[in-house]
């Protein structure tokens, strides 16, 4: 019953005009980002920090996952127009909603997919809202050793999400090396300071953000911009067919979409994968997959929004990030002096339920918006990137100056943003740079409280049952990679 | 060929075991426990010891698993020459303000680097230019710094 008064209060909060617009901004901008070549969500929250840097918390990340779940969709409108996936969640959809597109059925595929969108973000979120509050709730009686494995899960389980745990973990690790520049706050000594005041205080998540997935991003797709023919859009509403072949996907998307985002490790890529290969086995005839079939649309799109409210369960509960959004949005709640986790929902209540609450209405907005913008949006596909890169940059040197009104952040920028670069072109991941500077603190922090407690025993992280858990889920997530690489051959003769 | 195509990935992992070895040498000098703790400078030494030793790990993948003719990822003359017009732009910032630096950076971009017509290069620098401009220091109140022109 109290999920009924929490969620009451948090549309209270949600309903606020102010709120309102910064959820329609959120999900408007998201739709943007995931339709514009170039910028994804991570990077249009990177852009946006700055801005938001002493603004009301909750307002802000209602602005945050509006971009989250708004880009899902973007993303959807270059696979099916273009066939260039706007995120990697779309990727699957791109194979049959291209194949629609060509067949003069753009409309209908970008319809199908507003309203499984809008049926899975729903559902979801229900799900967000059963699930999270009961696992924080158990998580609560985490102490020191609990939270230094949870910090070691989210850091190995971010590295397993993309292509090689090996450069996932690397970065991670330079993430963590990072945050020890600055004072140590418990012993106040300086380190890696070099006698410079300005390196007193650390290197800065919103500068090591925007560096990575600002101008990292603006120079990786600088380099390749490639026009293509864009089909047109027309009769956004399914048929009465489309609709009855598009029900059970979009009902099976949303499950399969929310249990694989809830999963660390996972996110909305491999669920929109595991949704179209279910369609594809459930079908009565799978030949015409990769042909314009359009479950092959509703599974995959209603999977991937169903993965961002389910990536939000372990990042609200758990403060473990499932994508790399979702650790830029748990930077955030750092930021301002949030800690996200077992004690979110108790200290925070007011600001989680409101979030939830947007979530409800911003996937009412998508809908809203969507079934009439669609068309529009598509016309942004023609805005060439290189009018909008330069402008993207000079934001991205403001926002950062805008922190400590220091140029010295500014030349990280430069820095940080090349390597960015450099790491984006050779498929390094910059999230768990991130997550590991962003954790970074809490991690050393919990792991001399642990040794204290355990006058200096590291039995003290394998005797206590949730930490040998949590730290055995993190040998998993590193482990399971190498141990399929290493049998496939066995078990996949010809792999 | 072989080192054309892993070179780039090779030079990654040079600067990740790099600063892993510096942050071993520095570290050292560093007090290294206290009581039943780590001190200040033990978790830095373990962090530079395990981004070292992955590091060369991940050199030894690249190169055991290196595709010999796989061709190099795309040029990198444009990419190099925006960082360098950013670097240009900051470089400018406290002398010219922000303003002219990033008019001055954008319009470089824009028509050089992008081979734009200049009266719309002109217009789309300046309009960013002061569009950030007014959000940044008359919206937010950041002090952005002014040129010897006052802007």
């Amino acid at each position: 019953m109290s999920v009924i008064y929490d969620l009451a209060a948090g549309f209270a909060g949600a309903a606020t005009p102010w709120n309102l617009l910064m959820c329609f901004a959120g999900v408007f901008a998201g739709q943007l980002v995931g339709a514009l070549p170039g910028i994804g969500p991570s990077s249009a929250i990177a852009l946006l920090l700055p801005l938001t840097f002493g603004a009301d918390p909750t307002s802000a990340i209602i602005l945050f996952a509006g971009i989250y779940y708004g880009a899902q969709y973007g993303g959807t409108l270059t696979s099916v127009l273009i066939s260039v996936p706007g995120e990697p969640s779309s990727v699957m959809t791109s194979i049959d909603g291209y194949q629609m597109a060509l067949q003069g059925r753009a409309g209908a595929a970008l319809g199908i997919a507003a309203i499984g969108s809008f049926i899975a973000g729903t559902i979801s979120t229900v799900g967000l809202m059963l699930l999270a509050p009961p696992l924080a709730r158990a998580a609560l009686a985490f102490g020191p050793p609990e939270y230094f494995a949870l910090v070691v899960l989210g850091l190995t389980a971010l590295a397993a999400v993309g292509g090689s745990v090996l450069k996932g973990l690397t970065t991670g690790m330079f993430g963590l090396l990072i945050s020890t520049v600055g004072i140590d706050q418990q012993t106040g000594v300086a380190r890696f300071a070099f006698d410079r005041i300005w390196l007193l205080d650390g290197v800065g998540f919103v500068v090591l953000t925007v560096a990575l997935f600002g101008v990292g991003e603006v120079l990786s797709s600088a380099g390749m911009s490639t026009p293509r023919p864009i089909t047109t859009v027309k009769n956004l509403l399914p048929s009465r067919a489309e609709w009855k072949q598009s029900r059970m996907p979009i009902l099976r998307g949303s499950f399969i979409g929310f249990v694989v985002g809830v999963l660390p490790a996972t996110g909305a890529t491999i669920a929109s994968f595991i949704a179209y290969i279910v369609e594809k086995k459930v079908a009565k005839d799978p030949s015409r997959f990769g042909k314009g079939a359009i479950e092959g649309v509703a599974g995959p799109e209603s999977s991937n929004n169903a993965a961002a409210a389910g990536a939000m369960v372990p990042m609200l509960a758990l403060g473990v990030p499932g994508s790399g959004t979702t650790a830029i949005i748990l930077g955030a709640l750092i930021m301002f002096g949030i800690r996200p986790g077992p004690e979110l929902f108790d200290k925070n209540a007011a600001l989680v339920w409101t979030v939830i609450a947007s979530m409800y209405i911003g996937n009412v907005i998508l809908l809203v918006m969507n079934l009439p913008l669609a068309g529009l949006f598509a016309q942004l596909l023609r805005v060439p990137y290189s009018w909008l890169y330069p402008p993207i940059l000079a934001l991205c040197v403001a926002g950062v100056y805008s922190q400590a009104n220091s140029i010295e952040d500014v030349w990280m920028l430069v820095v940080f943003g090349a390597l960015g670069w450099a790491m984006m072109r050779y498929d390094w991941p910059a999230a768990p740079m991130i997550l590991g500077l962003v954790l970074g603190t809490i991690f050393e922090n919990s792991l001399r409280q642990s040794m204290t407690l355990s006058h200096g025993s590291v039995e003290i992280f394998f005797t206590r049952p949730i930490s040998a858990v949590l730290l055995a889920c993190a040998a998993v997530a590193v482990l399971s990679p190498v141990l399929v690489r290493i049998f496939r051959p066995r078990l996949v003769p010809g792999a | 060929m072989l080192l054309r195509a892993i070179g780039g990935e090779l030079a990654l992992c040079a600067v990740f075991i790099a600063t892993g070895a510096f942050w071993i040498v520095t570290a050292a000098g560093l007090p290294m426990w206290d009581g039943f703790a780590p001190a200040t400078g033990f978790l830095p030494l373990v962090y530079g010891l395990l981004l070292a030793a992955l590091g060369v790990a991940a050199t030894v993948v690249d190169v055991v698993s290196a595709d010999g003719d796989a061709g190099p990822k795309g040029p990198i003359g444009r990419p190099l020459m925006i960082v360098l017009a950013l670097a240009a732009g900051v470089a400018g910032i406290e002398t010219a303000g922000f303003f002219v630096s990033m008019f001055l950076s954008m319009l470089f971009l824009f028509r050089v680097a992008e081979r734009r017509p200049l009266a719309a290069s002109l217009a789309a620098s300046a309009g960013s230019s002061l569009f950030l401009t007014l959000v940044f220091r008359t919206w937010l109140g950041v002090p952005l710094p002014s040129g010897p022109w006052g802007f």
